[in-house]
């Protein structure tokens, strides 16, 4: 099945209005749904033959978060989720697709999303010993330049 | 022999051998794959006597590219204090220099002299591998 | 038997790049792994939201040096897909032209690097001396070995006359014969067959449990290729073959590898061929209208995702890259299960990691 096609079950299965589905270039469907819908909408995706995920996006708008999971089978299709600031939690999708633990976990650290059932909550880019945060989130301001310890310049000489 | 012969002979041996180790503590690549054309036909260092080693024990020389990061920082210094003195520090790259072209990110320190003694900065991004050759050289005339 | 923990990494001799293993061994037989990354982790797409479009060009090649050009592409094509431009032919066409020189001397590269880990000295001297040719006409084109700085939003800032077309013809025919000899030296070696085959297999289900991208996904019978299922530059005016193995192991990965590498040199011949004329690039406007944009390239390593977001301001709100270095990473634990110790160099090289593009 297409992805045209799929975005037409997608918006059956779960009653979606037609003003959910828009289309956004590179040849790619975008369908916002609710985060409780998540697992039944990647369900009927999986069921409809697009099993490829190629990325998991998240990012801030206003202050909420926006969650977007790209699927692709020669067109993309992907799934916009908005999540409240105060309550960022969402089920994660691993036992679905494995892939997508990478993802999550890189998600997780820099915006501090919640997903629920994660099968491996540690860091996965972030130091061991990181304490600045979430770094991606709008109010982490960091272009500063971190000096720790001196400079230990004493017989530099420049080729 | 006398004290002067030996250590005349042991400079000559320091200059005619380095042998190095290289660590990329965060870079992009670009700069360690132009260090690995160093070893291949077209620049061939070894007939200058250089060769890559792969433990710290065994070298003398350390050369690094790419800012350093603050995972990388401890392991860093860890390998700089594994390599047996007299030993000498290469900066090579942009980045490694100064932080190069992410100076300012969340994870970066800064470039390799925030953490070790640096004893030559080899600028570029990447940096070419005939400069390269030409830091070592200027660096090996510096033990004299 | 005794169990003991082998920490592998950040510095080692396998990879010239900062990745730790540790591996978990009973006698020699590994019965686990757990990878640490984020050794090279520069925060890119937060350094991205605080530059200017054109800024974040110079940034992005610097994700990783070995495929610049193929980053450089695709955030370019992202940003002209919101400013609705059309980049004329002729700039397309050389884009094209660096990002398939770009392929031959990557799989180039990753060969001399598995020969090397193999202990194949010889094919590391053979494969990197060839390689040499590849960044010789890069060098003539754009200026630069390995970073070339040829893409601008609107199209590309060099242009190709006589001198180098006719630079491309000669070299491409010398490359073209000595990827074929080595093809034919390795292709049946009794000795690279022992050291690769049967070696961190990977099933069709696990491609597609894992969503693996590039050369890894095709070596196991996957057929998918950007270029040729979702075009993007002018690829739907060009003929090639898309090679696909069913061994999937390290031997169907290397053959692959070099199969494409020939693919990539008959892509080269025909750019040249049938270059068409006019400008090379349009003008761009400086403020990128609101919008969002996910754009898709084939890497050499695999299909490379970007997802760019612009609020109407001159920088962008969201940046987001997915590599395709993360889809291969996260199948290395389960290709190490069960192997021997000897073999781990060999299966890490064999994936072709980029740890850069993968930490960003």
């Amino acid at each position: 099945m297409n992805t045209e096609k799929a975005a037409n079950k997608l918006r059956d299965v779960l009653n979606l209005d037609k003003t959910a589905i828009k289309q956004i270039p590179f040849n790619e469907v975008k369908i916002t749904i609710s985060k409780q819908q998540l697992l039944l909408a990647v369900k009927t995706t999986l069921k409809s033959g697009i099993w490829h995920l190629s990325a998991i996006t998240c990012q801030q708008l206003e202050d909420d978060f926006i969650l977007l999971y790209h699927f692709w089978k020669s067109g993309g299709l992907s799934l916009q989720i908005r999540l409240d600031e105060k309550n960022p939690q969402i089920d994660s999708i691993c036992p679905l697709i494995p892939g997508a633990e990478y993802y999550e976990r890189e998600a997780r650290e820099m915006f501090g999303i919640e997903f629920l059932g994660l099968p491996n909550p540690v860091p996965l880019l972030l130091p061991d010993d990181w304490q600045g945060g979430f770094p991606m989130r709008k109010k982490e301001q960091t272009n500063h330049d971190k000096s720790e310890g001196d400079d230990l310049q004493q017989k530099g000489k420049s080729s | 022999m006398n004290k002067t012969k030996t250590s005349k002979i042991i400079k000559w041996a320091r200059q005619k051998s380095p042998w190095l180790l290289h660590f990329n503590t965060g870079g992009c690549n670009g700069c360690d794959i132009e260090i690995l054309s160093l070893l291949t036909p077209r620049y061939d260092v070894e007939r200058f006597g250089i060769l890559k080693e792969s433990s710290p024990r065994h070298a003398d020389i350390l050369i690094c590219t790419g800012p350093v990061t603050q995972q990388v920082k401890p392991r860093l210094q860890r390998i700089y204090d594994q390599i047996p003195e007299p030993k000498w520090v290469l900066a090579v790259g942009s980045c490694s220099c100064s932080g190069g072209i992410f100076s300012g990110a969340h994870n970066i320190l800064g470039g390799i002299d925030k953490v070790l003694p640096v004893d030559m900065y080899i600028a570029g991004c990447p940096c070419r591998p005939e400069a390269i050759i030409d830091g070592i050289v200027k660096l090996l005339e510096q033990i004299r | 038997m005794s169990k003991i923990t082998v920490p592998i990494g950040p510095q080692h001799p396998l990879l010239k790049e900062p990745l730790s293993f540790l591996v978990s061994l009973e006698g020699e037989k590994v019965t686990g792994s757990v990878l640490r990354l984020g050794y090279v982790h520069r925060g890119i797409e937060k350094l991205a939201e605080q530059r200017t479009y054109i800024q974040n060009i110079y940034l992005i090649e610097r994700i990783c040096g070995i495929c610049s050009h193929i980053h450089s592409t695709t955030y370019c094509q992202s940003v002209e897909a919101l400013l609705k431009l059309e980049v004329p032919k002729r700039g397309l066409y050389i884009r094209m032209l660096l990002c398939e020189l770009e392929r031959i001397h990557s799989h180039l590269l990753w060969l001399g690097v598995l020969a090397k880990n193999i202990g194949l000295n010889t094919l590391f001297m053979y494969a990197w001396r060839d390689r040499e040719i590849v960044l010789n006409i890069m060098e003539e084109i754009s200026g630069g070995r390995v970073s070339h700085s040829v893409n601008v939003i609107g199209g590309v800032q060099v242009n190709l006359n006589e001198s180098h077309l006719s630079l491309l013809q000669q070299n491409l025919q010398e490359l073209n014969k000595r990827v074929k000899e080595i093809l034919r030296s390795i292709e049946n070696d009794r000795s690279f067959q022992a050291r690769t085959q049967k070696i961190g297999y990977l099933s069709l289900e696990d491609i597609k449990r894992y969503c693996v991208v590039g050369p890894v996904a095709r070596a196991s019978g996957l057929d998918i290729d950007i270029r040729r299922d979702a075009p993007y530059a002018a690829y739907d005016e060009l003929n090639f073959e898309v090679p696909v193995m069913t061994e999937g192991d390290v031997w169907a990965r290397s053959i692959l590898r070099i199969h494409e590498t020939l693919q990539a040199i008959r892509l080269c011949v025909q750019i040249i061929n049938n270059l068409p004329d006019g400008p090379v690039s349009i003008t761009a406007p400086r403020r990128v209208p609101a919008g969002e944009v996910a754009s898709r390239a084939e890497a050499p390593r695999g299909e490379v995702f970007y997802y760019v977001r612009s609020d109407g301001s001159q920088n962008p709100a969201r940046l987001k890259i997915r590599t395709p270095t993360l889809t291969t990473l996260i199948t290395l634990p389960g290709q190490l299960k069960n192997m021997q110790l000897a073999d781990v160099s060999t299966i890490i090289a064999g994936v072709d990691l980029c740890i850069a593009c993968g930490d960003r």
